[in-house]
This record gives structure tokens, sequence and C-alpha cells, in this order.
């Protein structure tokens, strides 16, 4: 290891753990000297009287933003892993340490999904800029073993998952915006590090097939379908490199797939449902099953009329689109959820939406919007049991049988969404490009006037621990964040960043400190947020 | 550059400052039936009349002047100081000084923006009220272990010229000097430039010895190598008020020991003052030109020094 290195190393891990606190207790009120140091750091919770609760278990690092050029890493107890731009270092896996290993990828099984080898990538820019000038970037990649053995030194190749102990190997030009920028002479390919043989041409995924693993769908660059083979990568179907089949979809045991080209896009195409044999079932302009669960036994079509409708696991019709330019927003087994242009022929504009039951009658009224109440969006077992409709000014809150529960006008109503079993958050204009945001409780009430906050939202969404508000203070001179439990019950204020949020903890610095917080408002663990920030008593014109 | 400063100074320094009346103490705003609780007004507000939580101006400044903020802001407001640490916002020395001009914002506690700043501002004819209102400095560190107490600005120069390797050369125990120094565009080596080595280069440091923040620079002397043959530099409030080690100790420069003392009276050479500013258009009354005038009164220069801060004499 070059000296300079070792003293770099030596150095980041002093400064890394000197950058470390022990938890602090929680403090109900801050006394801390005008300029904290990180030894007299006391936090400043707003909840004065709440004690801190059990935490559950959690190895996750929360992250937080000090500046743009600052991110603070903490584990779950706010001890500081890392700050700036440093990653912490693993344990070292390289036995000459000239290797980076933060950058370190593990290659992963696709059977097992465990780690089976691991690569490391350089990136570098080449001598000669392109055509417009721009820099071009050459990746070259190293194979090792999980042991750290170097089993291929840098070189013009990349790797895919691996299968067993066999390796997808690809070509190191693997990034492209548009999938028109594909080398004309791209490779990829099934390998066997051991023996250096090529198992399987042209492979770029695998997909299994079945619950065991035992069958893997093989694809090409472009999604291709090239066929199957097993989990010793020998060819069980088809795997003469003619490709009819792109971008196989899983659906049912089955694959939805379509025979168009990739870098084809203008030629007309249609959609087919395969066997796991690759045998045609039936074939649509277009066939998805994004309108309900993954797994679940129903499948969306659209006609070469632009009718739209659903078949069930048999693939007999289910439900019939009301018009052609009709789509299917949501299907939840009973209740189709259709969106359609409130005149005809006027295309994606002005629409509306409606539930409908699969004999096409309607449940309830036609709404800008429909929203589920509950939780159970696409949790079939659970069909939603209550809507919640908005039009123009009007919100209303209906059953399963289109019976209003609860109906209110809000004036200058902008935008209405559910943010979970309980709540609705709701939006008035403050301004011609500027809103603020309010809640109402299940049955319309308002729980949180629309007349301060202008930013709401629950990170991690409906099942977040915590709900975010946003506001500006001081004459709008600072923007600022509250932080409030599920039940609305303020944990703290005035955050000047919020970062990662945990199901019973999250990232924040307020005022001086920077840490990780409880749902008491109490800081787990902070440091002073002066220790990282870059200094800047006089400025660099571009740098602050 | 200097005449833009030693007019806007000049004007300045010719102002009258305003008397201070009873103020009608206000709560800071914005609390409703569900907010979390506000902070208690357990501390009175001093008296600034035409000032309050309300119509608070809006102060933005260097991130070294945060606590100073905080300070203000508590004393004017009646918030605790701990509330206060939540209300103040930095958008850091230029773009400070750029919201100012633009209107962005009313009062600036702020330290001098660099001259390519200075030349942007002179462009916007924007006028400012430019009032030196404390006084930082650049300080050296190193170990509490070693034995050298004060170096002069030679010895200093020689250090970061490369022309002094050894601690025996200047004083103490003979033992290698390993120089910190910053990312040449930090704050601290503008300073270090400026105030120090002025038109000699410093010598190339290399990356283990040029640490990216200030707090890993102070965490970098303090750990460094166990010998206490380190040495850096930052400004003499990070050092001693946001930052401060245990095993550190701020060197003395030409004989004199960095205080609030010595950099107040002017005699540790290596000063840099900071600035209280409002545009010159603020009306009498406005709540800027009101508080930067209560900041220059006895009890706004109090309230510097109770935030640790060094004022100007």
């Amino acid at each position: 290891m070059p000296k300079q290195t070792r003293n770099l190393a030596l150095l980041c891990a002093v400064v890394l753990l000197a950058g470390c606190t022990a938890p602090l207790p929680p403090s109900s009120e801050g006394g801390t000297s005008p300029a904290v140091s990180q030894s007299s750091a006391s936090s400043t919770p707003a909840s004065d009287s709440a004690p801190p609760q059990p935490l559950l278990e959690d190895d996750s690092t929360y992250t937080i933003y000090l500046d743009s050029n600052t991110i603070l890493e903490f584990d779950s107890k706010g001890n500081l892993l890392s700050s700036g731009n440093r990653t912490p270092s693993s344990t070292p896996l390289l036995s000459d340490g000239a290797v980076d290993d933060s950058l370190l990828m593990d290659i992963e099984d696709v059977l097992t999904g465990k780690p089976a080898y691991k690569k490391h990538t350089l990136v570098e820019a080449t001598s000669e800029p392109d055509e417009y000038g721009n820099v071009q970037i050459k990746r070259t990649t190293a194979l090792y073993d999980l042991s750290g053995q170097l089993l291929v030194d840098y070189g013009d190749y990349d790797y895919g998952f691996a299968l067993g102990d066999l390796l997808i190997r690809k070509d190191h030009r693997g990034m492209w915006v548009s999938v028109d920028d594909v080398p004309a002479d791209y490779f990829s390919q099934l390998w066997n590090p051991a023996t250096d043989q090529v198992v399987q041409p042209n492979v770029n995924e695998l997909q299994p097939l079945d619950e065991a693993k035992t069958q893997l769908l093989a694809t090409d660059v472009f999604g291709g379908v090239l066929g199957i083979v097993d989990s010793k990568g020998q060819t069980l179907l088809d795997m003469d490199e003619t490709v009819t089949y792109y971008n196989p979809v899983s659906w049912n045991g089955m694959f939805i797939v379509r025979d168009q080209h990739p870098q084809n896009w203008e030629a007309t195409s249609t959609s087919w449902l395969l066997t796991k044999e690759l045998t045609p079932v039936v074939s649509y302009e277009l066939l998805s099953g994004g309108v309900t669960p993954e797994g679940t036994p129903y499948l969306e079509y659209r006609d070469e009329q632009g009718g739209r409708g659903l078949l069930d696991g048999e693939l007999k019709p289910l439900f019939t689109s009301p018009g052609p330019d009709s789509m299917i927003n949501m299907f939840d087994g009973e209740l189709v959820l259709c969106s359609s242009p409130l005149q005809p022929d006027d295309g994606n504009h002005s629409r509306q939406q409606q539930l409908l039951r699969l004999d096409g009658t309607p449940v309830g009224k036609a709404y800008e919007q429909i929203e589920t109440m509950e939780e159970s969006l696409w949790d079939l077992t659970q069909k939603p049991q209550q809507f919640v409709g908005q039009q123009g000014e009007l919100v209303e809150l209906f059953d399963r049988q289109g019976q209003v529960l609860a109906s209110r006008t809000i004036p200058e109503l902008q935008s209405l969404q559910v943010m979970n079993d309980r709540l609705l958050r709701y939006a008035l204009p403050v301004s011609e490009y500027s809103y603020q945001w309010g809640l109402l409780d299940k049955s319309l009430q308002t729980v949180m006037e629309a007349d301060k906050y202008t930013n709401l939202y629950s990170p991690g969404g409906r099942d977040a621990a915590a709900l975010v508000c946003g506001r500006y203070d001081v004459n709008g001179n600072v923007d600022r964040v509250d932080v409030f439990d599920t039940e609305l019950r303020p944990i703290t204020t005035a955050l000047t960043q919020l970062g990662t949020v945990g199901k019973d903890r999250f990232a924040a610095v307020r005022g001086f400190q920077a840490g990780v917080m409880d749902l008491q408002g109490n800081w787990i663990g902070s440091v002073s947020i002066f220790q990282h920030t870059g200094d800047e008593t006089l400025s660099e014109e571009d740098y602050f | 550059m200097k005449r833009f400063f030693a007019s806007t100074l000049a004007a300045a320094l010719c102002l009258l400052l305003a008397a201070c009346t009873q103020p009608a103490p206000t709560a800071p705003s914005g609390s409703d039936s569900v907010s979390p609780a506000s902070p208690s007004s357990s501390q009175a507000a001093l008296p600034i009349p035409g000032i309050t939580a309300d119509n608070y101006p809006r102060v933005d400044g260097s991130t070294a002047n945060l606590p100073l903020m905080a300070q203000v802001y508590s004393a004017v407001c009646g918030v605790p100081l701990t509330e206060a640490e939540t209300m103040v916002q930095a958008s850091k020395t230029g773009p400070a000084w750029k919201k100012l001009s633009n209107q962005e914002t009313d009062l600036l506690l702020v330290y001098e923006p660099s001259q390519g700043v200075q030349e942007e501002l002179e462009t916007t004819g924007t006028e400012l009220e430019i009032t030196p209102i404390g006084r930082d400095a650049l300080v050296f560190i190193a170990n509490k272990a070693n034995k050298v107490e004060s170096l002069t600005q030679q010895q200093l120069t020689d250090i970061y010229t490369g022309k002094i390797t050894d601690w025996s050369a200047v004083g103490g125990e003979a033992g290698p000097i390993a120089a910190f120094q910053r990312d040449a565009d930090s704050g601290s080596q503008t300073l270090f430039l400026k105030l120090l080595m002025q038109n000699t280069q410093p010598m190339e440091a290399p990356s283990e010895l040029r640490p990216g923040m200030m707090g890993s620079l102070i965490d970098g002397i303090s750990e460094y190598d166990g010998s206490g043959g380190a040495i850096g530099y930052s400004v003499f409030y990070y050092a001693s008020e946001m930052y401060a080690k245990d095993n550190l100790k701020l060197l003395g420069v030409d004989g004199i020991q960095p205080s609030a003392q010595t950099i107040g009276d002017g005699s540790y050479p290596l000063t840099n003052e900071f600035y209280v500013v409002i545009r010159k258009d603020a009306p009498t009354d406005s709540p800027a030109r009101l508080l930067r005038d209560w900041l220059l009164t006895e009890a706004g220069k109090q309230t510097l020094v109770d935030a640790g801060y060094v004022g100007v004499q």
C-alpha cells in the first residue's frame, strides 16, 4: 500500500471516528451556548415532556443533506458514519489495498439472490473527445471471487448476474441514452469463468420461470427472447437465436411479449401472451397486467379499434370499457375505475373518472378524480370500502354501492389527495402559482387549515410514521419543516432539513444540530452542524 | 474594491444611532390549533420600537455568523436561544451579499465578499450601508504537546513555503512539521492567503494534509500522528467557539496570543472584520434599519459579545 494512500486512509478513519458521538440522552431544553461545540451539543426537541420510547431494531443508514456540498450519514442510533462525499470503508477485501473497496460491487446469483462474485469498475476519460467535443468515458472492470482473489484483470468486459458458477459477460460499452445507441457489434454471453468457455451466446439477462428456478428465460440486449435454459445454462428450449418476441413480462405463469424490435419503434406491433413453452395463446394490439397487482389473474387489453377490456385468468372476457377512449385505471376484482374524456374525441384532455361494475353499470357519480380511502388499493383480499371523489370544489366520500357518506364544498379547492386511511390533504391557492395545504379527516372535516403550510406529505406513502409539513417563517425568510405523527400530534418543529424517515425515527437538522430523532422529537444522537459545514468567512464566488 | 468599501463604510459610520424605547413583545408567528407548541416566551424581548417577530427583517449572512443571528433574534423577539437557532438561516457569504442587493433579504451579518462578488455588486447600482460590527482573526492551531507557543509571521510563511520543515528551527523539539492547509476555494484558505501569505505562494500540500472541511482540519491536527507535530489554521471564532478541541491550543503570532482582547484592540496581527449591512434606501423606520441601528448600540454590541464574538472597539 503506498504510504500516501495509507496515511490518507488513516486520516480519514481518524476523522470519521472523531466525528462519531455517543447517543445523547434526550433533552427537554437545549441550553446550548451561542455557538455549539460537539462536546456540549444538546438537542432541543419540541415535545418537552415526552419520554423516549423503546426503539425498534434498525440497521438502516440515515442520510441527510446539510447543504448542497455536505451529506451526513448516521446509523440508527445517531452515530455519525460519514460526512461529505466520503463513504464509510468496509472491511478491506483486496490484500494489496490498491483498490478503493467502496467501489466494489457484488455480483448476485440469479438462483440464490446471494453474492457470487465481485467486480470493480474504473471509469476514466479517454484522451480523445467525441465529434461534439464531449469527454469520452471508458469503463474497465476487474472480476474477483468472494475472497478477493482476482479472476480477470481490468479489461473490456462488464459482468451481469451469475448463474451458479457461470456469469453473464457483457461488452463494457453498456451505457446508452437510447436503445438506438446500442453499438452494432455489442456482445453479451453466458460464460464460464473457470473454463473461459461461452455457454450460451447473446444472453444479456436471465429471468426465472418458476419458484424452483429450474428454468430461466434468456433474453438478449434488446430484450429479445432467446429461449429457455436450465440452472446449468443448458438449452431447454429454442436457443436458436431467431428472436421474434421482445420485452417479456411474466404474468400468471406465462409471458406478455411484443413482436416489435425496440429499435424499430415506428412499426406496428402486437402483444402476445406466451406459455412457458413460448407457444402463443392470444394476441391483442396491447396486453398489460398493470391495472391489477402482479401475480393476479387479470389481463387488460386494447384492441385495434382502441377499445379496452379485461380478461380473467382463463382469458375469458370479463369487462369492456364504455368507449374507445376510455382507460382502465384500477380493477379490484369487482369494481373497475375507468377514466373517459368529458367530450368525445377529446383525447386525453378533460377526463373524468367513474367506478363501474363488471357489467358496466356505474357506482356513484363521475368525478374529476376518484381515490380509494383505505390503504388496500391493490389488495384484492381487502377490497376498498370507501372512495373519495372530487369534482371542482365538491368533495364526496362514498361506499362500494355508490352511497354518499359525506359531502363538502371547499371554495377555491385546487387539489385533493388521500394521505392515509384517515386523512386527506387539500390545497387552496395563495397566488397564481403557490398553494397552501391543509388536512381533512375521513368525515371531510377540517383538521388542519390550509393557511400555513406550503408543502405537506407522508414520506413513505400511506404507511408513513410521520406527516411532514413545510412552511416559510420569519417573514418568508426561512423555510422550515414541522413533523407530526399519524394522529396529528406534533413531533418536532422548525427542522431545517429532513432526511431519511424510518419506522420510528428520522434524520433531521434542527437549529445547529444534525442527527437522528425519535418520534417524540428527542435526539437519539446528533452532532453540531458546524463540525461539518465548510467554513466560509470569506467566500469564493462560485463555491459557497 | 477598496473605493467601494471605503465610500460605503464612511457613509455608514456617519449614521447616528436610534434611541431605544419600549417594544411590544410578540411571540413568533405561525401557531395554530394543530401546530407543535410554540417556543415558550420565557425570555423577555429587548426594547426595540418598531420591531416584532411579525415584521422581523429578513436576516442573512455568513455561516460563521449564524450563532450571532440566533442571539440577536432571541434577544429581540424574546424566544429561547435554542428556538431562535431554528429561526435563522445563512445563505453563505457570496450569495448573501447578492440577495441583499437583489432585495431578497433586508440585513446581513456577514464577512467581506470576494473581489468577484464586490465587482458584481458594483454593477447592480444598489447602494449599501456597510458597518463593521465585529472582528475575527486567522489563528494557527497546534497540539498542546507542542512546546512552541508563538511564531512570527515570517516563520509561519517559511513553514508554509517549505523553508522551515522541522520544529527545532522555531524553538520546538526536533521533529517534522506537518503543515495542514485547506482547499484552495475554502474561506479560511482565502484568509490565509490574504492575511499571511499575501503575494507568496504556499507549498503544495498533500491531500492528507488538506481536508475538505474545517472540522476535519481541526480533527486532523488533533489526532495527527500522535506526535503533536501538526500545525494548521482556522478562524478564531470557529476554533474557539464552534469547534474547540481540548488537546489543541492557539499559537501566538509575533508574540501576541489571539484572544477577544487582542483581536478586539487590533494588537493581534492577522485580523479581519465582519459587518452589518443594509441597503442604503432602507427607510428610516424600516425594521432592517432599526435593527441595524440597535446592533450598534451598547445593548446590541453586548449581544454580540454574549454570542462569543469580538466586537469592534
